[in-house]
């Protein structure tokens, strides 16, 4: 087989590897980013002003449709986040900040679900969901490449007449291989083209039926 | 007028409704006059809707106030300009402009279709009219704009005063006809699959009209976000928002079948997966609009409260539901046995751009479907918005951003090891260089520099192929450099374009990078003469003016910019204030350079003459509106058509006999 060997060396383990690696990244790199990575002590004016800028964004206002405190201009908006600088410069944490808003307010006043308990979930989901996704389109560009290197050292002398034809077996092939078990007997050659809209009601019938010729050509 | 535009309204939706019906039947029936008459049908809807349209234009200009909608969407102080947005100020507007347009393009579509698609194009006209006439019908029966109030008020409501901005007049428009164009390349493709067809048919034709939706909601989404910066008032420009996201999503849909629908175009390959995605985009399309029009969750966008969201819902469900019924009742003619040749080719990394596009639009509807999943089960109630996103989103877009930058890079079929380490060198290097040169410089955020070493790993590797293209040109033909590089880019216009397009999302890359990582903010109470510094910059507040007008009273605030202890320029921030609506529209003063923007707005104006500033230093934004006209350029190259010959399909290994249009067709058989 030619060039991709080095790359068939490692059939399972690479898509593993690289979904690992890449979960690693991802989560490092958020981590980087999540909010309890900077417990920075206060300064002058008692607190960071960039630090109460990031807790203004991670609260929702409580009145106006999906803005936070940081957005919104209503009286409470500016409240809260005067409250937050009050609290900021009484030498509280920003998780401390956050868990005093959602204590007061219920956990829909943090624009993101604790990461913690149950709401782990709507963290959890998406990252594997991607991460699967991923994981599961790399294992099908693998076999479609095995495929793809096994079939090229016969296809190479076939006649280009009997393409066709060769087609419409391999599109056979599917039908079985995506089919029930009891149903595959009655498979030949000439009902694949009986598929137009006629028989949309039933498969089953396509299945048994017969090779009418569709209605096509409608000019 | 207002009986002109009703009666119009029915009549085209029962002539869409005809449409479908006879389409459906006449071909099952094999009648070519139903089939032809229903498409003449589909003509005639466009025609009445036009006229429908006017309609409600005239009694706009006329305002007049007995139409409940002209009563509650204009006012005798708007100007006449403002009829426009007025027209789509609220559900049953919108409603009738996603039917015109739906029906224009449709006309579209059926009219231009290429010679070869005749016998799938019945099918197609009913699934384009059946979706306009769910849209006719919601418009007639539940928010019909031509309904009349029992008496005549004397004045209208108004205008909502944030539509008025010139970003309004396109940014909504544009995305409601992006989101119904999504329908023609579905319908392209349910047509394809109804007949039973096999082949690559209706690639072009979808590939098309997949790339005008696409560019309409990308104009949209850029336009919207240009308005939210300048008129919202707090300095952003994406939030996450759900409505945002739910225009996002079929985005992000089409996007990876742009690029999937070039694989089946060149090679024959991925037959079942575009038509996923054509399904899967289409399907968010609709929730979009399900979205936009009366949506269960609270949204900045929320114009339009009203009962329309279950039957959206449940048009939703069918539009998804029924495609798939009809792929997985084709799914074994459509199996194909096509195989990839290498991981390394430019097929796989489409693959994976396509999982990657799905992956952020799988996370945003997730964040916004998970919040009524966890009310529902009585779990929790929480929020998800914009520290979610960017935390689960930001690395996929990296991530997106890199493949961005190989994928291009790759051959079709087969890269080996060596050729790829050779396309990557350079671009590689270049971004190294640049991640070094940053973090030397005082970079270091890791998200930031990721960014910006991969927005300059894409764009040297475009330039540098423009570049060698360009060189080889100009020695076997002459022309002189400018001249050889325009004949390049004439040369193979869907690659070219796709480029360009490319070095349009390196722009909006570096416009959300560098605000999200390196903008400044400053909330200050400035009393007149009072001033503060941000950055290298003083700015002086002079005094405001206080200006009623009829339906508003404008605070103009004037403001002096320093810098280097020297008047700058002076800025005018205004804040309107209306009383009818109870709100206040700020238009912020912006300074922009390709470098940073300077943002001056004024959030609240206080009793004695002091006024609420929020002053924001955004980097590089610049960038990001810039990339708009780069897009639509971007876009239209690859539309342009290709004059003297199409592009031939890349050589198969196989004697050809994989990749050849038409041999696969049941009619050679």
């Amino acid at each position: 087989m030619p060039v991709p060997c080095n790359l068939h060396g490692s059939r399972v383990i690479l898509p593993i590897v690289l979904a690992l690696s890449a979960f690693v990244l991802w989560v490092g790199l958020a981590q980087a980013q999540s909010p309890d990575s900077g417990s920075k002590p206060p300064q002058t004016p008692a607190y960071l002003e960039k630090e109460a800028q990031g807790i203004d964004g991670m609260l929702m206002c409580p009145v106006c449709p999906a803005e936070t405190i940081g957005q919104a201009q209503v009286e409470i908006a500016r409240q809260m986040r005067r409250l937050v600088r009050e609290k900021l410069s009484q030498g509280e944490e920003r998780q401390e900040i956050l868990d005093f808003f959602a204590d007061r307010y219920g956990n829909d006043i943090l624009a993101a679900p604790p990461k913690s308990g149950v709401n782990l979930i709507a963290w959890l989901v998406p990252v594997f969901g991607v991460l699967g996704a991923l994981a599961a389109g790399l294992m099908v560009i693998r076999s479609m490449t095995r495929q793809g290197a096994r079939e090229g050292v016969e296809d190479e002398d076939i006649d280009d007449g009997l393409a066709p034809y060769l087609d419409i077996i391999d599109q056979n092939l599917g039908f079985e291989k995506s089919d029930l078990p009891g149903q595959t007997e009655n498979r030949q050659l000439p009902e694949i083209v009986s598929g137009t809209g006629r028989e949309a009601s039933n498969e089953l019938e396509s299945a048994t039926g017969d090779p009418e010729s569709p209605i096509q050509d409608v000019k | 007028m207002a009986d002109l535009g009703a009666i119009s309204l029915w009549i085209a939706l029962a002539l869409s409704s005809y449409s479908a019906l006879g389409s459906f039947v006449g071909q099952a029936r094999g009648s070519v006059e139903l089939v032809i008459s229903s498409r003449r049908a589909a003509y005639l809807a466009m025609l009445v809707l036009f006229v429908s349209t006017l309609s409600l234009v005239t009694l706009f200009i006329n305002r007049d106030f007995e139409v409940a909608y002209v009563a509650r969407h204009s006012d005798l102080a708007m100007p006449d300009r403002f009829t426009w947005v007025a027209f789509y100020a609220g559900n049953e507007g919108s409603l009738l402009f996603i039917g015109f347009a739906l029906a224009a393009m449709a006309s579209l579509a059926i009219w231009r279709a290429p010679s070869n698609m005749l016998d799938t194009l019945p099918y197609t006209t009913g699934v384009l009219m059946l979706v306009l006439a769910f849209f006719l019908a919601v418009t007639g029966f539940m928010a019909n704009p031509f309904d009349k109030l029992p008496f005549i008020p004397p004045d209208g409501d108004g205008i909502n005063p944030l539509l008025t901005h010139f970003g309004m007049f396109i940014h909504p428009p544009m995305l409601m006809a992006g989101l119904i164009c999504t329908t023609v390349p579905f319908a392209y493709a349910m047509g394809h699959l109804l007949a039973g067809k096999t082949g690559d048919e209706w690639v072009d034709a979808g590939r098309l009209w997949g790339i005008i939706a696409w560019a309409l909601l990308a104009c949209g989404l850029l336009l919207g976000s240009w308005w939210a910066y300048t008129i919202l008032g707090w300095g952003g420009f994406w939030f996450w928002d759900p409505v945002e996201n739910a225009a996002l999503m079929p985005w992000l849909g089409l996007t990876a079948f742009i690029h999937s629908i070039m694989v089946q175009k060149r090679r024959g390959m991925f037959r079942m997966w575009n038509i996923v995605l054509i399904n899967v985009s289409f399907g968010l399309a609709l929730y979009g609009m399900f979205m936009n029009r009366g949506g269960p969750v609270p949204s900045v966008h929320s114009f339009g409260a009203s009962n329309l969201g279950w039957v959206f819902l449940l048009f939703l469900a069918v539009g998804v539901l029924i495609p798939f019924a009809v792929f997985f009742w084709r799914f074994p003619i459509l199996k194909s046995a096509q195989t990839l040749d290498s991981m390394l080719s430019r097929e796989a990394a489409f693959l994976v751009n396509n999982l990657l596009l799905l992956g952020i639009a799988f996370v945003t509807l997730w964040g916004s479907v998970y919040p009524l999943i966890s009310r529902l089960t009585g779990e929790d109630e929480i929020t998800i918005a914009r520290p979610f996103y960017d935390q689960v989103n930001g690395p996929l877009f990296l991530a997106l951003l890199l493949l961005m930058g190989i994928g291009p890079l790759l051959p079709w079929r087969r890269a080996t090891g060596a050729s790829l380490k050779r396309a990557l060198l350079a671009p590689g290097t270049v971004a190294l260089v640049t991640a070094a040169a940053l973090f030397v410089l005082g970079v270091h955020k890791p998200y930031a520099l990721i960014g910006f070493a991969l927005g300059a790993f894409v764009t040297t590797g475009i330039l540098i192929e423009w570049g060698r293209g360009t060189r080889s040109r100009h020695r076997s033909s002459g022309d002189a450099y400018p001249i050889a590089f325009l004949r390049l880019l004439a040369a193979n216009r869907p690659r070219y374009g796709g480029y360009i397009v490319h070095l349009a999302v390196v722009m909006v890359a570096l416009g959300v990078v560098g605000t999200s990582f390196f903008n400044e903010q400053m909330d200050v109470v400035l009393g007149p003469g009072e001033s503060v510094q941000i950055k290298d910059y003083e700015i002086r507040y002079v005094g405001t003016i206080e200006d009623p007008k009829s339906n508003r009273t404008e605070f103009r605030s004037t403001v002096e910019v320093y810098r280097n202890g020297r008047l700058s320029y002076t800025l005018e921030p205004r804040r309107d204030f209306y009383p009818d609506f109870n709100m206040a529209a700020t238009r912020a003063a912006i300074r922009s350079t390709p470098v940073e923007d300077l943002f001056v707005v004024p959030s609240e104006n206080l009793p004695d003459g002091s006024v609420g500033f929020r002053i924001l230093i955004n980097p590089l934004i610049w960038w990001m509106w810039v990339a708009g006209p780069v897009l639509i350029l971007g876009t239209l190259v690859s539309l342009w058509p290709q004059k003297v010959r199409t592009t031939v399909p890349a050589p198969s290994r196989v004697g050809g006999n994989l990749t050849t249009p038409g041999t696969r067709g049941p009619a050679t058989v």
